[in-house]
């Protein structure tokens, strides 16, 4: 099943992240799919990606932490070969973010 | 519906951009000149507030914005860019306002008139009175549009509790508008709607995304009035 958020689906990068183990959004990407995955993570709560991480669309290592909080907060473990979460977007990361933002997307505002 | 109506400056506008881009369904933007006419001017406002549809909430990013110290039912609103639709309170000179939105007020009460009734008795011609058409034209069209609020986006005129009231009892609909003065960071292609207390930088990503995409939200810098109900 593709992407179903406003603000993921249609995103080829994401959709790849989606159903392959090779398109996982790591800390070092950069690009608009990465500003997708912060604008994500702000939606649902987070206030500590910097400004400068945002603007350059950049996953360094305060975006990385922030993926981490997310996963360890949702208990995002594959079991197969981890007993605890990362700070990597993957497929089981990126469609527990969409399932998220579907069920928040209409909400009035973020909260800075 | 939200729609904003921005003056196409290059700035306000490609905020405005944002602000629509960011929720795309239901947003939108429509723009207004630089140097507008009164009649294109008029014609923005109502259709903008047609596009906004019954329920709808307007919002004016045309100009600015005025308060006079001590006092509640003087001060100022740009409804248009340029100034050519400048609301004025109680004491305001017009010209160079274009109308004083008490105008049809009698304060004193009989034997006493309001400006209009004067007008309409010994100066049928007079220019205020051509104006106040307008006005009630834009205000006729608001109200019968029945939209649920509009939101001043001009600095200081909040602190004008009666002159707001007064627009918000002839618009028939709830009026919002800001008690501090609302600036813009322009950093091209990035616009930042800001209120003066609430300035730059904004360390965070929430803070950026708000700033670049929402309207400023403070409440104990905001005016929220309605009409009687």
């Amino acid at each position: 099943m593709p992407l179903l958020s406003r603000l993921f689906r249609g995103v080829a990068a994401l959709e790849a992240c989606l159903v392959r183990d090779d398109k996982h959004v790591t800390p070092g990407s950069q690009g608009e799919h990465v500003r997708l995955i912060q604008r994500a993570l702000v939606l649902l709560g987070d206030k500590t990606i910097p400004t400068s991480e945002y603007v350059a669309g950049l996953y360094g290592p305060r975006t990385a932490a922030a993926v981490l909080a997310y996963k360890t907060k949702r208990s995002i473990i594959n079991s197969s070969y981890q007993r605890q979460p990362d700070n990597i977007v993957g497929k089981m990361t990126i469609a527990a973010l969409d399932r998220d933002v579907v069920a928040n997307q209409d909400s009035p505002a973020v909260q800075a | 519906m939200e729609v904003i109506l921005s003056v196409n400056d290059g700035e306000w506008n490609r905020w405005g951009d944002q602000f629509v881009k960011a929720q795309p369904a239901s947003r939108k933007q429509l723009l207004m000149a630089a140097h507008p006419t009164v009649d294109q001017a008029k014609k923005n406002l109502i259709d903008a507030a047609r596009a906004a549809g019954k329920g709808g909430r307007l919002i004016v990013s045309v100009g600015h914005g005025g308060t006079v110290a001590n006092s509640t039912v003087d001060g100022m609103v740009d409804l248009a860019a340029g100034g050519v639709l400048r609301l004025g309170g109680l004491n305001a000179k017009v010209p160079p306002n274009f109308v004083s939105v008490f105008y049809d007020v009698n304060f004193t009460g009989p034997p006493s008139m309001s400006d209009m009734d004067h007008d309409l008795k010994f100066a049928p011609n007079a220019p205020r009175l051509k104006s106040w058409r307008v006005y009630q034209e834009i205000s006729g069209a608001f109200k019968q549009t029945g939209l649920y609020e509009i939101v001043l986006l001009s600095c200081n005129v909040g602190n004008s509790t009666d002159f707001v009231k007064k627009m918000a009892n002839d618009w028939g609909c709830i009026v919002r508008a800001y008690k501090v003065k609302v600036g813009i960071d322009r950093n091209p292609p990035r616009f930042k709607v800001f209120l003066v207390n609430r300035a730059p930088p904004y360390p965070t990503a929430a803070e950026t995304i708000l700033h670049e995409e929402y309207l400023p939200f403070s409440p104990p810098d905001t005016l929220l009035v309605g009409p009687p109900l």
